[in-house]
């Protein structure tokens, strides 16, 4: 099952193009601040606006076509929306809010509720059932509507900033309910998130959109490595790492990076993003012996302009950035083939 | 620390505002009073039971609920329709309001000038054996007329009320338009709608105008308590006092009801 989405449009006065495609049981991550048409792309897909031209189709199910004019009413798309602000029904209990949709597309009603509590338990929220959607908290109501979208198992799952609003402890469970949910059902997934870290831990595959068009696209390392905007390179661009923790002595936790081992602060475990700004990260000729626990050493693969200072690309395993000023890199002798050194303190390590 | 001027200007207001708004209670509430006063008590209760207070009472109740229903009937899929927006809805939604502030007497007149004998379709109801003009279907007719605007312009603004997002989420669920409704917009708005309907209910009751014109005054048939109490004001003044006085009284609590529903006397909110 293949997503195809191809549009432009306008979102109130200002353009908005976005061209991808997402396949049964991945997911595409849509990344960049908030107003640069991420939402409004999502929004197509699912029929709540219509673009001005393009294709969105699932497969040989085509949901808009510009050129034949057919349109695909929102109700009728196989595909389920998880919203920023949850929109749950407050009128509703939670699992009135799940059942919403299954008694919609007119399955029977002794079925209905047994699907819409196996939902809910799918997201450990079947203690909530019965409360009334207007009481329950906001991380509370995102679990629910969450579970409300997964219990039609649609063939195209659309998440919306889905874990902004839930308490950060408890957003690992929830992402790993979502990534099974998407691998299990075969969904292609579109998730829209302002946070690259987040995002990165969704999925390889980033796509990256500033003033409503997409400015690159690619594996967090492309990113990092070669930016092409400069809000690629500060946001995007930080060096990004999926891992698996484990934790350690001494208040700190060791994370499995592909075979190399990071050190950071705090008692972790399980997979994690770690995010380190390439200003925290020191080069130098030798291995320092300093208080930095963190040390990677690789030849400068390129050294790139990025306003007053440079970024250095190091060919180390994983691969890192650091954003040094002009003096070091002379002192250094920071050329493409050189060996050097990079290191950075735990304590600079961002932990997701 | 405020100076004295101040304090004085700030009390002077005070106490002309206190002024004021006593003079307009009293103002309602003499008006009112002096009506319940002229009850003898002795005549009151005869008075109930007599043919004519009777009649026009039970004709009320009956053709006010009826108008109220045709309200919400013919109202809410209106109103529904009102709540979003589309070109032209300023101009529809301002001439269905229109009956709000027109005199009711310019309503039943042209009512009668499309259903009267001599009407636009009076000669095509004729042949069908269709007679509206001085019926009790004319007086719902009149009565729906005037009070319906009441009834729509409320249920327009609980259907606005409803949430977007839930909508848009409704829609991302497999929910068609009429679902929608039903579900999502339709619950909410329920208080909203019967604080409507009571409000066009007692606009409906209170009818004097419009009904006059198009349905007159024939006791038992078209002559409503508003009309009883015009045409025995003129020979029985006992009995036109009983009738204005139990019409106050179920105007009261209609307006009671509307305020204890909507939690205020907002009309248009």
């Amino acid at each position: 099952m293949v997503l195809t989405v191809d549009i432009d449009m306008l979102a109130g006065a200002f353009p908005v193009s976005c061209r991808f495609q997402a396949a049964g049981g991945n997911a595409v991550a849509v990344v960049g601040v908030s107003g640069a048409g991420k939402t409004t792309v999502l929004r197509s897909i699912a029929g709540l606006v219509r673009p001005m031209r393009g294709r969105i189709a699932c497969d040989d199910d085509v949901w808009y076509d510009g050129q034949t004019g057919s349109w695909m009413p929102p109700w009728d798309r196989d595909c389920g929306f998880v919203f920023a602000d949850a929109a749950l029904f407050g009128h509703m209990s939670a699992i009135e809010n799940v059942a919403f949709g299954l008694r919609a597309r007119g399955d029977k009603t002794a079925v209905v509720i047994q699907r819409a509590m196996e939902a809910l338990e799918l997201v450990g929220v079947a203690g909530l059932a019965k409360r009334r959607a207007v009481s329950l908290s906001t991380g509370e109501a995102q679990r629910v509507a969450i579970a409300r979208a997964l219990a039609l198992e649609p063939q195209v799952l659309l998440l919306d900033e889905p874990l902004a609003s839930i308490d950060v402890e408890h957003r690992g469970p929830v992402r790993e309910i979502l990534l099974r949910a998407i691998a299990q059902r075969e969904m292609a997934a579109v998730i829209v998130s302002h946070d690259p870290a987040e995002a990165a831990l969704f999925s390889d595959s980033l796509l990256v959109m500033e003033a409503g068009s997409v400015v690159q696209r690619g594996t967090p390392a492309q990113l990092r490595e070669h930016p092409l905007t400069r809000y690629v390179a500060a946001f995007a661009g930080v060096n990004l790492y999926r891992g698996v923790a484990s934790p350690g002595q001494g208040g700190v936790s060791e994370v499995d990076v592909g075979g190399s081992m990071f050190t950071i602060v705090g008692t972790a475990s399980g997979p994690v993003a770690l995010v380190i700004d390439p200003d925290a990260v020191v080069l130098s000729r030798e291995r320092p012996s300093s208080s930095a626990r963190n040390w990677l050493v690789g030849s400068v693969a390129a050294v790139v302009p990025d306003g007053p200072s440079l970024r250095v690309n190091l060919a180390s395993t994983p691969s890192i950035v650091a954003r040094i000023t002009r003096r070091s890199a002379d002192e250094l002798g920071c050329v493409p083939g050189a060996t050097l050194h990079a290191t950075f303190k735990a304590s600079e390590v961002r932990v997701h | 620390m405020r100076s004295t001027s101040a304090a004085m200007r700030d009390a002077a207001l005070v106490t002309a505002s206190v002024i004021l708004a006593t003079l307009f209670v009293l103002f309602i509430a003499g008006a009112l009073l002096a009506l319940v006063l002229r009850v003898a008590p002795a005549t009151f209760a005869a008075a109930l039971r007599s043919p004519l207070v009777g009649q026009a009472l039970w004709l009320s109740l009956k053709t006010s609920t009826l108008s109220a229903l045709v309200a919400a009937l013919f109202g809410t899929p209106l109103a529904a329709l009102l709540s979003r927006p589309f070109r032209g809805r300023a101009i529809l939604e301002t001439l269905v309001t229109l009956p709000v502030v027109l005199p009711p007497v310019v309503g039943g007149f042209a009512l009668l000038l499309v259903f009267g004998r001599a009407g636009l379709l009076g000669r095509e109801l004729d042949l069908a054996g269709v007679h509206v003009a001085f019926t009790t279907t004319a007086v719902v007719m009149a009565q729906a007329f005037v009070a319906a605007p009441l009834y729509v312009a409320v249920a327009t603004s609980a259907f606005a009320r409803a949430d977007v997002r839930q909508i848009e989420a409704a829609a991302t669920l497999r929910a068609g338009t009429a679902y929608t409704f039903a579900r999502i917009i339709l619950p909410p708005a329920l208080p909203a709608l019967a604080a409507g309907l009571t409000l066009a209910w007692a606009r409906a009751l209170g009818e004097f105008g419009a009904t006059i014109t198009f349905a007159g005054s024939l006791p038992g048939v078209t002559q409503t308590m508003p009309i009883a109490v015009y045409v025995a004001a003129q020979t029985d003044l006992q009995g036109a006092i009983t009738v204005a006085v139990v019409l106050m009284m179920l105007s009261y609590a209609a307006l009671l009801i509307v305020r204890q529903i909507s939690g205020g006397p907002r009309l248009w909110s």
